[in-house]
C-alpha cells in the first residue's frame, strides 16, 4: 500500500507540475463530444423528439460523453511505446515495479486536476445549452451499480490498450494499431453517437463486443435509460468478462512479448 | 522562389524515400485514415435517418461538407501537422540552432521539412465523394463554382496553417507545455459540422476567426449557396493570417534562448 501511495504521489507531483499540458489533453478528449453537442443543439430546433432522445436527455448523453471520456478513459500506450522504443521499458523489467499497477496509478493521477477544470467546463456549455437538462433522480442502487460500471469500464479499456502498446515489442510502428482501435472505439462505443442510431443488426452484434462496455453501457445506466435489471445484470456480466479476459490476455502477451523484447537503447 | 520550390521538392523526394522503407506501415496508415473519413461520413448517414435537416443543411449537403474537411484536413497533415509534431522538441532541445543557421526562411523550414504520404488514399477518396456528390446533387456546376472552390481550398489550407502555427508559439516562453501542437485540434473539430450551428457566434467565426473558411464556405461554393465577396474576403483573410504568423514567428525568435544557453 505505502508502495502504492507513492506511485500515486510521484504522478500527482507531475501533473500538478505540468497543468497546462493535462488542460489541452482534456480539451482533445471532450472536443468531439462538445462539437457533436453543438449539432444536436441545432437539429433539435428543427424536432422535439429524435429517435426517443429529446434536447434534454441528449444533452446529458454527451456531458456523460465528456465526463467519461475526461475521467474515465486511460491512455496508458503512448508512453508505454515510448519506454518501449527508447529501452526505458527495462526498468520495469529490473526493478521491483508492477507495470500495471504504476501505469494505474500514472492514469489515476492525472485525473485529478482535470475535476477541477472539467466542472466549470459543464457548467458553461449547461449555460450555452439553455440549462436545458432533465433532472435525473438517482437512487443508490442505480448510482452503485453504474459506479461499478465505470470501474470495470476503466479496467477494460485499460488493459486493451496495454495490450495495444505492448505490440510495439514486435511493430517497429505502431500508431496505425491505437489510431484503428480509437475509430472502431469512437464508433461502437457511443462516444461519437448514441447506440440506438445504429442499425439493429450492428447494435446486436455489438452488444457482444467490449465496444459498447467502454462508455455507452455505464452512460445508459445513470441516464436510466436502461432500467431492467436483467438487463443490467447481464450487461455487467458481459463486462465483466471482457475485464477478465482482457487482462488474461495482458498477463500471456506480457509474458511473451518479455521474451522477445531487445532494450537497444538501454 | 525557385530555390525553395527545388528545395521543397527534395523534402519531399527524402520524405518518399524513408516512407517506402516502411511499406506496411505506409499502406495500414493510408487505408486508417480512409476509414476514419469513412466512419465520419457514415456518423452523419445514420444521424440524417432521424432527422430531415439540420440548420437548413441537407444529408448531401453534411457529407460533401466531410468530403471537403477530410480533403483539406488530409492536405494539411501531409505538409504541414506532421511538422508541427516535432516542432517542441525542436525549441526545447536546442535543434532550432541548426535550422536557424540554414540559407533559408526558418519559418518555411520548420513548417515544411517533413511530408507525409499517409494521407495518399483518402485524399484520392475523397476528392472522388466530392465530385460524385457535386455532379449528382449540385448540378449543374459552372466554372467559376469551380474556381472558387480551388481558390478557397487553397485559402482554407493557408488559414488552418497560419492559426495552428500561431497557437504553437508560446513553446519560446513556456516550453514546459510540451503537447501544445494538440491546442488548435479540438477547435479545428469544429469546421467538422457546418459553422451555422454555432448560433450566434458564426459572424465571430466567420470574420474574426474564419474558421468558417476551413470546410463550410469551400463546401457552400459547390453547393451554390456562397455569396461571391466571402471568396475575396478568404483570400484577403489567408494573406492576413500567413503575414500575422510570419511577424509573430520573428517575434516568437527573438525570445529564442537555445538548450543550453
Amino acid at each position: 500500500m505505502r508502495k502504492l501511495l507513492a506511485y500515486f504521489r510521484v504522478h500527482l507531483s507531475e501533473a500538478l507540475v505540468y497543468r497546462a499540458t493535462g488542460f489541452i489533453w482534456l480539451l482533445n478528449d471532450i472536443g468531439p463530444a462538445i462539437v457533436a453537442l453543438l449539432f444536436w443543439l441545432a437539429a433539435f430546433q428543427d424536432q422535439s423528439l429524435i429517435a426517443g432522445y429529446t434536447v434534454a436527455s441528449m444533452s446529458l448523453y454527451y456531458f456523460g460523453v465528456m465526463a467519461i471520456n475526461a475521467l474515465i478513459v486511460p491512455y496508458p500506450e503512448y508512453n508505454l511505446v515510448e519506454e518501449i522504443r527508447s529501452g526505458s521499458f527495462s526498468n520495469y523489467l529490473v526493478k521491483p515495479i508492477n507495470l500495471i499497477i504504476f501505469k494505474m496509478c500514472d492514469m489515476l493521477a492525472w485525473r485529478i486536476p482535470r475535476v477541477f477544470y472539467l466542472l466549470p467546463l459543464i457548467f458553461i456549455l449547461n449555460h450555452f445549452s439553455s440549462g436545458k437538462q432533465d433532472q435525473v433522480s438517482l437512487n443508490l442502487i442505480t448510482l452503485g451499480v453504474f459506479m461499478v460500471s465505470l470501474c470495470l469500464s476503466f479496467l477494460l479499456m485499460f488493459f486493451i490498450k496495454m495490450i495495444l502498446a505492448l505490440m510495439a515489442i514486435w511493430f517497429t510502428e505502431s500508431g496505425w494499431l491505437f489510431f484503428s482501435f480509437e475509430i472502431f472505439s469512437s464508433l461502437f462505443s457511443g462516444e461519437l453517437v448514441p447506440l440506438s442510431f445504429l442499425p439493429v443488426s450492428v447494435q446486436m452484434v455489438n452488444n457482444w463486443l467490449p465496444f459498447k462496455y467502454f462508455l455507452s453501457f455505464p452512460l445508459l445506466i445513470v441516464l436510466q435509460k436502461i432500467n431492467s435489471s436483467d438487463e443490467i445484470g447481464l450487461g455487467l456480466l458481459t463486462q465483466l468478462f471482457w475485464v477478465i479476459l482482457g487482462y488474461l490476455a495482458y498477463r500471456f502477451i506480457l509474458n511473451r512479448g518479455i521474451k522477445n523484447y531487445c532494450a537497444y537503447g538501454g | 522562389m525557385k530555390r525553395y520550390f527545388k528545395l521543397y521538392l527534395s523534402f519531399i523526394k527524402n520524405c518518399l524515400i524513408r516512407e517506402m522503407e516502411f511499406r506496411s506501415n505506409f499502406i495500414f496508415h493510408n487505408l486508417v485514415s480512409l476509414i476514419w473519413a469513412v466512419v465520419v461520413m457514415l456518423i452523419f448517414f445514420f444521424i440524417y435517418q432521424h432527422v430531415n435537416t439540420v440548420n437548413g443543411w441537407t444529408m448531401e449537403e453534411v457529407l460533401l461538407l466531410t468530403a471537403v474537411y477530410f480533403l483539406i484536413d488530409r492536405i494539411f497533415d501531409s505538409c504541414f501537422e506532421i511538422n508541427f509534431n516535432n516542432f517542441v522538441p525542436l525549441v526545447n532541445t536546442g535543434q532550432l540552432d541548426l535550422i536557424l543557421i540554414k540559407p533559408a526562411s526558418s519559418q518555411f523550414f520548420v513548417s515544411l521539412r517533413q511530408f507525409s504520404f499517409a494521407m495518399i488514399f483518402s485524399n484520392l477518396a475523397m476528392a472522388g465523394v466530392i465530385i460524385y456528390l457535386a455532379l449528382t446533387y449540385f448540378s449543374p456546376i459552372y466554372w467559376w463554382q469551380v474556381v472558387s472552390f480551388l481558390v478557397l481550398l487553397i485559402c482554407s489550407v493557408v488559414i488552418t496553417y497560419s492559426l495552428w502555427f500561431m497557437t504553437l508559439l508560446p513553446v519560446f516562453w513556456w516550453g514546459r507545455i510540451d503537447n501544445i501542437q494538440h491546442l488548435f485540434r479540438p477547435f479545428h473539430q469544429l469546421c467538422r459540422v457546418p459553422i451555422d450551428v454555432v448560433g450566434r457566434f458564426k459572424s465571430i467565426l466567420t470574420y474574426i476567426i474564419p474558421l468558417a473558411f476551413v470546410a463550410t464556405i469551400p463546401a457552400q461554393s459547390l453547393i451554390g449557396t456562397l455569396s461571391p465577396w466571402l471568396v475575396i474576403y478568404g483570400v484577403l483573410a489567408a494573406g492576413f493570417l500567413l503575414w500575422l504568423s510570419h511577424r509573430l514567428w520573428n517575434f516568437a525568435l527573438r525570445h529564442y534562448t537555445s538548450a543550453s544557453s
